[in-house]
């Protein structure tokens, strides 16, 4: 018998505790995810994000 | 002429290591010791744990690169740290038995975690029946297991798996997460996963906390949890999952939890895979008396204290303050002595803590990321740096965790045209709600899942490689 703490959405019940809020990707979420042209604009833009963080600094110098 | 010894070389030690000896050079000694000469890229065990990556790409010899910068290295374990000496000392430990006293004028413990199976009986690959990726070996008997698995379903066997943490102090719980998205990648390109039942188990407030409180980002116009993403990963691959629990011991073939409601449950398995808790490693502090000083100088669970507020671990959460957590990750007793990545001792969680009604705490420890380690190390050097060439008198430099953010790059399958991973930005890593509403600077805290996700996550393995080897123009790559 499945443990009842255990979570997961196969069969969906309306008002049941995993169906009150859920977000499942829809099928063009998924391809547009592996879509190799618009994946390349991507990883640019993800180069960029991440450069931002870095660009904020870790370490400061403080006065002694 | 200054002594600096570093203990250890992960992200921290290693980081520190080249950073000091750049701007030391020849006139100071900057002296390394660590059990293991070999530096690993922890990151991508996960790979190495489902067989998708070979063991040997993982790692690299630190001895001709520590020749070629001038730095010397011992190969052995710090023992004993004595303080307190006129000639302050670590006792190192060396293979054939030997012991040696090195000398310091500052001290870096950069010596990681202990993985300490032994707080959930049964948990653990070597005296128990739970798989581990958190060091080589461990990853390698993970994907030996986990290939026999896989056999057993090619001849038509259903196998059941469980991942996650295995108790309820457990930290790294993004690891997890990315192995059992790794595994579930894996199953699908071996053709068997119609065979196989995934289930996660983590101590998590609530999936998507990845023991930094969870995050909110912007998503197509939308402030969104966290949670909801992390769910979503699990509902599109049919993953089902227990959050909240404690595991109270692992059996051949099985585990017992408790959640924060107290309800008990079992999960049966063919495979696991369960993150231990982290100790510190276990040093003696010795001081001149010969008296152990460790309670003095260490938490309970064995982290070097620094300069973080430890009184506020007994405050309720809703009191916890950012001033809490360290800055210069000297200790406050002896100063040139300092602490960074996981060996330093968080003053308490970044997640709420929720106990079980019998008492048990249940909340992840606050994770030290490899990125987090880095920037401490670093900044740790560049104190030691201003202090040994500038005559400061005291750290120079800091790096709060509520003040830097992170990057964390969440494989989920590789592969070049069809692996994914999530990417996940933060800012701060701890959350500032006296600052920001939700926690965490918006512009700066960013979430997306995809295949350039995984050309990301590739592309860090081989450049913080390059970086970790102190290879040409490796100052330049961020830590
Ligand atoms: C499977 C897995 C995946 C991860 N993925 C990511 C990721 O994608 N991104 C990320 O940012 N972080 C990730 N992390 C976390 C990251 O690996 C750690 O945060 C990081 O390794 C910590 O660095 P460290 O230098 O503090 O410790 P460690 O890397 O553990 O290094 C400790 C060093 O101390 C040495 N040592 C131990 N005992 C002694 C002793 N007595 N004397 C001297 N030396 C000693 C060890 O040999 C080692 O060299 C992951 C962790 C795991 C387990």
């Amino acid at each position: 018998m499945e443990d009842k703490n255990v979570k997961d959405l196969t069969e969906y019940i309306p008002y049941s505790k995993e169906a009150r809020s859920f977000m499942v990707p829809t099928k063009y979420t998924v391809f547009i995810r592996m879509f190799i042209p618009w994946q390349l604009v991507k990883f640019i833009y993800y180069n960029l994000k991440m450069l931002m963080v870095l660009s904020k600094g870790h370490g400061r110098f403080m006065d002694t | 002429m200054a002594s600096i010894v570093v203990l250890g070389t992960g992200f921290a030690g290693n980081t520190a290591a080249l950073n000091l000896k750049k701007e030391l050079g020849d006139k100071h000694d900057v002296i390394v010791v660590s059990p293991r000469k070999n530096f690993s890229y922890v990151p991508s065990l996960v790979w190495v744990g489902v067989g998708s990556m070979q063991p040997e790409k993982t790692q690299f010899d630190l001895e001709p690169i520590y020749k070629k910068h001038g730095i010397i290295f011992k190969e052995g374990a710090a023992e004993e740290i004595h303080p307190d000496s006129r000639d302050q000392y670590v006792v190192v430990k060396y293979s054939d038995g030997k012991t040696e006293q090195i000398k310091y004028d500052y001290l870096i413990n950069a010596t990681g975690p202990k993985l300490n199976y032994v707080a959930t009986p049964g948990l653990g690959p070597d005296a128990g029946y739970s798989d581990s990726i958190c060091t080589l070996p461990h990853a390698v008997k993970t994907r030996d297991n986990y290939l026999k698995a896989v056999e057993k379903m090619k001849q038509g066997k259903r196998q059941k798996f469980v991942v996650g943490t295995g108790h309820g102090m457990a930290t790294c719980q993004g690891a997890a997460f990315e192995f059992i998205h790794n595994l579930e990648f894996d199953l699908n390109r071996r053709g068997v996963r119609r065979n196989a039942d995934i289930t996660w188990i983590s101590n998590e407030p609530a999936l998507g906390d990845f023991g930094v409180g969870g995050v909110v980002i912007k998503k197509n116009g939308n402030l969104v949890s966290g949670k909801l993403f992390a769910e979503s990963t699990f509902l599109e691959k049919g993953i089902k999952w227990v959050e909240r629990a404690h595991v109270r011991k692992v059996e051949e073939g099985s585990l017992d939890y408790v959640n924060i409601e107290g309800e008990e449950g079992k999960l049966d398995f063919d495979f696991s895979m369960l993150i231990p808790p982290f100790a510190g490693i276990p040093i003696a502090y010795i001081d001149k008396d010969g008296n152990d000083i460790k309670s003095q100088m260490c938490v309970p669970s064995g982290f070097m204290k620094v300069d973080a507020d430890y009184s506020s671990a007994a405050k309720p959460f809703e009191e916890w303050k950012n001033s809490d957590w360290p800055k210069k990750y000297n200790n406050p007793v002896y100063k040139n002595i300092f602490a960074a990545g996981i060996a330093f001792a968080p003053p308490h969680p970044i997640s709420k803590p929720f106990k079980a009604p019998d008492g048990t705490l249940i909340v992840p420890s606050p994770p030290r990321t490899g990125m987090a380690s880095g920037i401490i190390g670093h900044t740790v050097a560049l104190s030691i740096i201003d202090i040994v060439k500038k005559g400061a008198d005291e750290p120079t430099q800091q790096a709060s965790m509520t003040e830097f953010g992170a990057i964390c790059i969440t494989s989920m399958g590789k592969s070049m045209t069809r692996g994914s991973a999530a990417l996940l930005t933060m800012d701060p890593v701890v959350p500032n709600y006296e600052k920001y509403k939700f926690g965490r600077n918006l512009n700066y805290t960013f979430g997306d899942i995809g295949l350039a996700g995984h050309w990301v996550k590739y592309m860090l393995h081989y450049l913080f490689m390059w970086k970790m080897k102190g290879k040409f123009l490796w100052q330049f790559i961020p830590d």
